[in-house]
């Protein structure tokens, strides 16, 4: 802590608004390819997109950027709020009335919801990618050769079950085995076998379908978008971007911003609950 | 008119205080507010008791020595005014108001209602001027100032040092004031020559003083008396950000 | 010969300030740092004093009696500051300025005094730009003026309304600047209860710490008095709570002259007094008889029904209104000085066309010049000035006039000093609104913010190095001293002695009563017998004072109801001070208006004969009679006359 204070108040705040900029920029991205999954295409595109996500490496490189961002913007903001509630050791008996700048008296309280779901967020999916957390799993026909050939050959019965296309009379194969359990991953193809991915489509189908989750999923990001109301303007006027000029729009472009985003994963979380 | 007063007792710095109870009846509605404390502590007085501790001066907004924290507002509910401006038309009869000093580590209590502000003060001598000594100056024509730039350095100069900005504050954050300084010499032709030395150097003592941060939450324009908009928090940031190159 | 010797250079007016400047004696840096100064106040003259003999090397030590220096009441000043700047190409000069300055003191200020003014006066302006104060500018970015009350040009600089707000803080940046360098040295929360004199020179000052009551000693190797004016005497005045007398009342006990203490000027454009338990008088400045017109009914009848709520201002026609100020003074108008506008308004109240229900009260209307120029413009020019008024009464000037009353603004008396702004007693200096130089019997709106840093800024360092050249071998002053031991017992005791009265009134009550008697025997217009009332008045209620005080809580702590009593102590005594001189000065002149001498008219008639000088009163211990000394006032430059704003 001693060597945070080395740094001026506001340089602190600055470097807090760049990462929570960046934070926004990617929110808009993640949101994007959300709406990927409500394209009835069976999740093809969405597929597509993950596994661009999971594989390229510019991207990998800027996931690392993205957590150091995630980590810093919420130490700092952490640090901050310290300091401020020490500026303050008595409280008022009456709580302050003034007026404020919409969502800004509760960003440490927004941003602590933010990271509740975070942490569930990461374990429904992240965590699953890292292979941390049992998911659900998909693999390509074509990759079946990577598996152990005895092994295969051995449970060709459940591969086949895997693989088998119900929906397609005359191709009763599919290109793409989704929805695999762990246990059936194992199976199947034997320990050894690396060529699968998790299947976030079909996780995220089965979760939105779950009613408590749909709920607490829609409050939270509405959580977040209160966070964003206030996040987009705040993070412009401390790094200086604002004057007479600007300040109206700023606070509108914000508004809409965090309307936008709120909407999109709202969008994509009730879509898969009605849709499927 | 009558009111309830709940006021905020400490008799010194390092005691404890509490909130006393002061029924007060026969209050004209042209009466200001620290004319109603004047009679309260007329009344007080009468009875041999303490009158409230309180900070007045000038008793037209100016002088910022008037602070009161009124029902959750700093100066009062009322908009752009100090407290010795409040009258108290502004509240309903038989209302029950709430006095408490400012609140912040950075301006500790001195008795009942007065508080140190000292620290604006430290902050002022850390570079809040232009450092330019009696005598050889050159004529006050001889820089023009383009008009805008006079006008939005007097929008900020406007400050009286008050403290409702920190009051007001959920941080108790004195950016708001550290900002209006900046910001009035930054505009300027003179000030600039030591922009930059000077908002690190304030900033650096506001830190050092226990002020919170800006969360530009906003509370600070909405009570400053002088109507100083958080803009010119803007501007100091910008003015931070150059000094660092 | 007088015992005041004014020390004014000789040689022509133009050339004694230079010619001073050139002879004076200095001080060397080395030396500098061996004389410590004491500045007490922390006002334009205070801070603009403490900062520029910090920069020049002294040690100086500045008491404030608030938090903050800030807080001064020359923050309060809303108009402007005068110089002979003539950036409006209109015939402004330095001579102009002088001109115009002892002209509107009614000739009763010294010439060269005066002259140094105007001629200085151009420097602050280059300082305060310099400072940053942001002046108002014109499109092309140079200074902007504005007109003000006495003065056929426009040369009052302003910071919307909010002058002395802006200037002091320059000042108030200046002395920052020098405590954060460690030149000057802040005491906060102050207050000054004696001057030390030893061995007939000032020496140091006993303060009382306004936090714990503590009764603490400074020395030093001059003293500068920059506390401002005694207007709170009246209780009601625009002065804030704040400030008092008892600064230069000490100094007067000390030694020092007290010189023309009636002077007061009565500003003319006030909120009107709305109820008893009003705690001051809030002035709107002077500015806004630039667009403003000021008038009374024509009829009685008129004058009934506005009082009874029966019709509005509005409602009065063009032809029924008496724009008295503008019948009355056709080449100034509603310019006209603040005494001639303030007994204008006087005389319509006493007539009984005043407007408001207590019948003191006279309109200045804007519905012509937001017609002329649109409520934008005037928006611009005074709109803090009119959320102010609208804040406090609740009316809304842009639709109905203001109404505005005269009321206790400054005090143009104050401690004698000469031309080096040195008092009587050796090594105490007054600066700013705490001398009586330069004003005579009426200031000029605009003026005291020019005083107050001419004083400091530029006057002050050159004299001071003078007086103290002849000092730099004294060594430091001690506070172990007998003097400091005994003027500390005194304070001492006085306070000790306040607390144990043990009466029944408070001390607010007494300062009412004072004010009610000041305001009727030593207001707007007196008379030898309401004078003679107030001194008997004054005497009796001083007697009751020291009988029935009631002060609540310890000496040891803050005690806001001690610093009252201790302050109105003093205006007990300065009162009657006041009303004395004025009861001898048997003409009218300036704020000081003597109802048996005026014109069939009803101008004030001087009698130069008799009374051109300055009156500066001895103090001779306890309740012994205090000497009246004269200082003769000589014009060699300018053609004395009766002052004529009609034409």
């Amino acid at each position: 802590m001693s060597h945070f204070k080395k740094f001026a108040s506001v340089t602190q705040k600055i470097t807090l608004a760049i990462f929570g900029s960046f934070l926004m920029l990617f929110l808009l991205v993640h949101a994007g390819l959300n709406l990927c999954l409500l394209r009835a295409d069976g999740g093809e595109w969405y597929r597509a997109a993950a596994h661009f996500m999971g594989t390229n490496y510019i991207v990998k490189v800027f996931e690392v950027v993205l957590f150091a961002a995630l980590f810093l913007h919420v130490l700092l903001g952490i640090i901050l709020q310290w300091q401020n509630w020490k500026a303050r050791p008595i409280r008022y008996k009456v709580p302050n009335k003034s007026a404020t700048a919409p969502g800004s008296k509760f960003m440490i309280y927004t941003g602590l919801l933010v990271a509740i779901f975070l942490v569930v967020h990461l374990m429904n999916f992240y965590f699953v990618k890292m292979d941390w957390v049992e998911g659900k799993y998909m693999v390509e026909i074509e990759d079946v050769q990577k598996a152990d050939p005895v092994h295969v050959q051995e449970h060709m019965e459940k591969v086949l079950e895997l693989f088998q296309d119900e929906a397609q009379a005359d191709n009763p194969f599919k290109e793409v085995a989704t929805g695999i359990s762990k246990a059936d991953l194992v199976e199947a193809f034997g320990p050894g076998f690396s060529a699968y991915e998790p299947d976030f489509y079909t996780m995220a189908q089965g979760l939105f379908n779950n009613p408590a989750y749909l709920v607490l999923y829609l409050l939270l990001i509405l959580a977040l978008g209160v966070h964003l109301v206030h996040a987009f303007p705040s993070a412009l006027h401390t790094l200086g971007l604002n004057g007479p000029c600007y300040d109206k729009p700023v606070k509108r472009i914000g508004a809409i911003y965090a309307v936008v985003v709120v909407l999109m994963f709202w969008a994509v979380a009730i879509g898969l609950n009605l849709l499927y | 008119m009558n009111f309830t007063l709940k006021i905020w007792r400490q008799s010194g710095p390092k005691a404890k205080g509490r909130f006393e109870t002061y029924p007060i009846s026969n209050i004209s509605s042209d009466c200001s507010f620290l004319e109603m404390l004047d009679i309260l502590n007329e009344s007080l007085v009468a009875e041999g008791k303490e009158p409230v501790c309180f900070d007045h001066d000038c008793r037209e907004g100016i002088c910022g020595m008037c602070s009161l924290y009124i029902n959750g507002h700093p100066h009062g509910p009322d908009s752009q005014i100090t407290t010795c401006q409040l009258h108290m038309r502004k509240f309903k009869d038989g209302d029950t108001i709430y006095i408490e000093p400012w609140r912040s580590a950075a301006f500790p209590v001195i008795k009942d209602l007065t508080v140190d502000r000292q620290a604006f003060d430290k902050i002022i001598q850390a570079g809040g001027f232009i450092s330019a000594t009696t005598g050889g100056v050159p004529d006050g024509n001889a820089i023009p100032v383009r008009k805008k730039d006079a006008d939005i350095s007097m929008d900020a100069a406007a400050c009286i040092g008050c403290g409702a900005c920190v009051a007001a504050c959920k941080n108790a954050s004195a950016m708001l004031f550290v900002s209006a300084k900046v910001s009035h010499l930054a505009h300027l032709p003179q000030g600039k020559v030591e922009a930059a030395e000077r908002v690190k150097k304030m900033i650096a003592k506001m830190d050092e003083l226990g002020f919170g941060n800006c969360t530009n939450t906003g509370a600070c324009e909405a009570e400053c008396p002088k109507g100083i908009k958080i803009l010119h928090i803007a501007k100091l940031n910008r003015e931070f950000i150059k000094a660092s190159f | 010969m007088s015992k005041l010797d004014s020390k004014v250079p000789s040689g022509p007016l133009a050339q004694k300030w230079t010619k001073y400047k050139a002879e004076q004696h200095l001080v060397n840096p080395a030396n500098k740092r061996k004389l410590d100064v004491i500045v007490v106040g922390t006002g334009l003259a205070g801070a603009s004093a403490a900062a520029s003999l910090g920069a020049l090397g002294f040690n100086v030590k500045i008491f404030c009696i608030s938090d903050s220096p800030r807080r001064a009441h020359s923050i309060a000043a809303q108009g402007g500051i005068n110089a002979a700047k003539n950036y409006q190409n209109d015939g402004d000069s330095i001579y102009r300025l002088f001109y115009d300055t002892i002209k509107g003191g009614d000739y009763r200020a010294r010439e060269a005094n005066v002259y140094r003014l105007a001629e200085v006066s151009n420097d602050i302006i280059d300082q305060c730009v310099a400072q940053g104060v942001p002046f108002a500018r014109d499109y092309a970015g140079y200074l902007d003026n504005r007109s003000f009350g006495g003065a056929q040009v426009s040369r009052t600089f302003y910071a919307r309304g909010q002058t002395g707000q802006q200037l002091l803080i320059g000042a108030y940046g200046a002395l920052s600047n020098e405590i954060a360098k460690g030149s000057v040295k802040l005491y906060a929360r102050r207050e000054m209860m004696d001057v030390v004199v030893k061995d007939g020179r000032a020496c140091g000052i006993i303060c009382r710490n306004i936090v714990n009551g503590a009764i603490e000693r400074y020395s030093a190797h001059a003293v500068l008095l920059c506390t401002g004016g005694y207007g709170n005497v009246y209780f009601l005045s625009t002065n804030a709570m704040n400030s008092n007398g008892s600064a230069a009342w000490k100094a007067y006990k000390k030694g020092a002259f007290f010189a023309n203490p009636c002077f007061t000027q009565i500003h003319p454009t006030c909120i009107p007094v709305h109820g008893d338990y009003q705690s001051k008088l809030t002035l709107m400045s002077e500015s806004l008889r630039n667009d403003g017109r000021i008038w009374v009914p024509k009829e009685k009848s008129d004058v009934e029904k506005l009082r009874k709520g029966e019709i509005r201002p509005v409602d009065i026609p063009e032809e029924k209104r008496d724009y008295y100020l503008e019948r009355r003074y056709p080449a100034f108008g509603n310019l006209v000085p603040r005494d001639v506008a303030s007994r204008a308004a006087k005389e319509r109240c006493d007539a009984g066309f005043g407007v408001n229900e207590t019948g003191l009260a006279v309109f200045l209307d804007f519905k012509s010049a937001i017609e002329r120029l649109g409520k934008k413009k005037i928006e611009e020019r005074y709109g803090n000035l009119f959320q102010m008024y609208q804040k406090i009464t609740d009316q809304n000037p842009y639709e109905t006039p203001m109404m505005i009353y005269p009321a206790v603004h400054y005090t143009m008396g104050g401690l004698w000093v000469d031309y080096e702004l040195q008092t009587t007693l050796p090594g105490l200096f007054a600066l700013g609104e705490a001398n009586f130089s330069d004003h005579g019997a009426n200031r000029l709106g605009a003026s005291a913010l020019m005083q107050g840093l001419s004083d400091g800024y530029f006057v002050i360092p050159y004299t001071l190095q003078n007086e103290l050249s002849s000092h730099i071998s004294d060594g430091p002053v001690s506070t172990e001293s007998p003097e400091f031991e005994q003027t500390e017992k005194e304070v001492k005791e006085r306070i000790n002695h306040l607390c144990n009265i043990n009466g029944k009134t408070s001390p607010d009550t007494f300062h009412k009563r004072l004010g009610h008697i000041m305001w009727e025997g030593v207001g707007m217009g007196r008379t030898a017998k309401s004078l003679q009332w107030a001194i008997d008045e004054i005497k009796a209620l001083r007697a009751e004072f020291w009988r029935d005080l009631k002060v609540v809580g310890a000496a040891n702590e803050m005690n806001p109801e001690l610093e009252k009593a201790l302050r109105l102590a003093d205006f007990l005594e300065l009162g009657e001070l006041m009303a004395k001189d004025a009861l001898l000065r048997e003409e009218s002149c300036g704020g000081h208006f003597r109802e048996e001498h005026q014109t069939p008219e009803g101008e004030a008639k001087r009698d130069d004969e008799k009374f051109m000088h300055v009156s500066a009163w001895e103090y001779k211990g306890g309740e012994a009679e205090p000497e009246r000394h004269v200082e003769p006032l000589e014009y060699e430059n300018i053609k004395v006359a009766v002052r004529n704003y009609k034409n």
